[in-house]
């Protein structure tokens, strides 16, 4: 039987996903998705039930987002920023967790651009064409992003079989 | 093949994108490309490993994140609703009231959601928005009423709902259809003797379920909800009101003797 709940919960993990992509902060991400909650709230009787939710969403997020971005809000460095997440988050003594650290780590240092298609591709398992609507951007620039991203990623990371990747801020 | 074609398959076979007479092709070009497969075997890898961080850097929702939520499910609702009554139903939900869209939602319902249904659920906050509506609005009419119950007779085929039988005690001070996430519902107000309010809450369209007559406690609000075939039902009262119970059970009896 259909389910908004399930749907926006399954929906809302999606967007918390995204949002700590976007803004690697975990302060900013939740700000970012009340924000698109408020708007979605004042904007759902415009939202037709043959809709895709999903989309919807994560268009506003990215509206919202982008907005947030032209006022020039300066990412500040605190303790809720994703590279001090990954290190307190994830612990490195269990198996697995130190490539773990490692891959957010550098993902954390990819353009945004970057970060918005592997996030809305690789995570989240949009397709080429829903992520470029959801970004407003063509096919084909979608997919040099992911391929980009996707590399620097794995040079970063390397497998695990190098040794802590050296961070730069990106602001 | 051009190179810049291959990677572009590269991704597109990561993201099961290609279709798949070309998956199949690009399958046997990885059997014979060891260093591909090895990318694509990174790449895999990589979209796992993304999705457990982020995951486990994203800790548990905020209170405010997770009461918009509740909200935004509240208001999706009512619109998804909305639509799917005739216009005349839709006249009779705003003569009658409907939902207050601006109500919040209260409690933490991590739990909330998954103990009772969704059709007990939407009751109990059907029955606190009634009694946070003052006045309550004037009973509608019998021609009212039966325009209510046809609305969710249409839902199942034309056939006759249900509803129970009330006890000659009780004083109905208001019905009228409202919508929940599955469509219209209708609900009945009533007034017990010693001033006690409680509502009945019957849609029609959810999953068959087990018949037994359930009782569940939620944010000091008493539910005894059951079903009868495709219809649920759910009466509400006030934590405090011993009688509930037996005015549900008097009504869940009449249900299954009709």
């Amino acid at each position: 039987m259909f389910s908004l709940r399930n749907q926006l919960g399954n929906q809302l993990r999606a967007l918390r996903r995204y949002a700590l992509a976007l803004s690697r902060d975990r302060d900013d991400a939740e700000d970012l998705v009340q924000e698109t909650l408020v708007r979605a709230i004042s904007g759902a009787q415009g939202f037709r039930p043959e809709g895709d939710l999903r989309a919807w969403l994560f268009g506003i997020l990215h509206n919202v987002h982008v907005s947030a971005r032209r006022r020039d809000r300066v990412r500040t460095d605190s303790a809720s920023s994703i590279e001090m997440l990954a290190q307190t988050s994830i612990p490195a003594t269990q198996p697995g967790h130190v490539e773990l650290r490692r891959t957010i780590e550098a993902f954390a240092t990819l353009p945004e651009e970057q970060r918005q298609v592997l996030t809305l591709v690789a995570v989240e398992g949009m397709s080429y064409q829903e992520a470029a609507t959801v970004l407003n951007i063509p096919l084909g620039t979608l997919m040099s992003r992911l391929a980009r991203g996707r590399e620097a990623l794995r040079a970063a990371t390397d497998h695990g079989r190098r040794g802590p990747v050296s961070l730069r801020v990106v602001r | 093949m051009e190179h810049d074609e291959l990677d572009a398959d590269l991704h597109a076979y990561v993201d099961g994108e290609l279709n798949p007479a070309r998956r199949i092709e690009f399958e046997a070009y990885l059997a014979a490309n060891p260093a591909a497969a090895a990318r694509v075997h990174d790449f895999l890898h990589q979209k796992e490993a993304l999705r457990r961080g982020l995951d486990l850097l994203s800790a548990a929702p905020s209170a405010p994140v997770t009461s918009l939520t509740d909200r935004l499910g509240r208001h999706l609702g009512v619109g998804l609703a909305l639509r799917r009554l005739g216009p005349i139903a839709a006249m009779l939900l705003l003569v009658t009231g409907g939902w207050s869209l601006g109500s919040w939602y209260h409690g933490h319902h991590a739990s909330g959601w998954a103990a009772v249904p969704a059709f007990a659920d939407e009751a109990a906050e059907a029955h606190s928005a009634t009694l946070a509506a003052v006045p309550l609005p004037v009973a509608p009419s019998a021609d009212d009423l039966k325009a209510m119950a046809d609305v969710l007779a249409q839902r199942i085929g034309g056939k006759a709902i249900d509803l129970p039988d009330v006890d000659p005690n009780l004083t109905l001070v208001r019905a009228r259809l409202v919508p929940w996430n599955e469509g219209p519902a209708l609900q009945f107000v009533y007034r017990e003797p010693d001033g006690e309010v409680l509502t009945l809450f019957v849609v029609v369209g959810d999953s068959p379920g087990d018949i037994g007559l359930h009782t569940v406690e939620q944010d000091n609000l008493q539910l005894v909800y059951w079903r009868a075939g495709t219809a649920a039902y759910t009466v509400t009262g006030n934590k405090a009101d011993r009688d509930l119970l037996t005015i549900a059970r008097r009504m869940a009896d009449s249900v299954r003797r009709s």
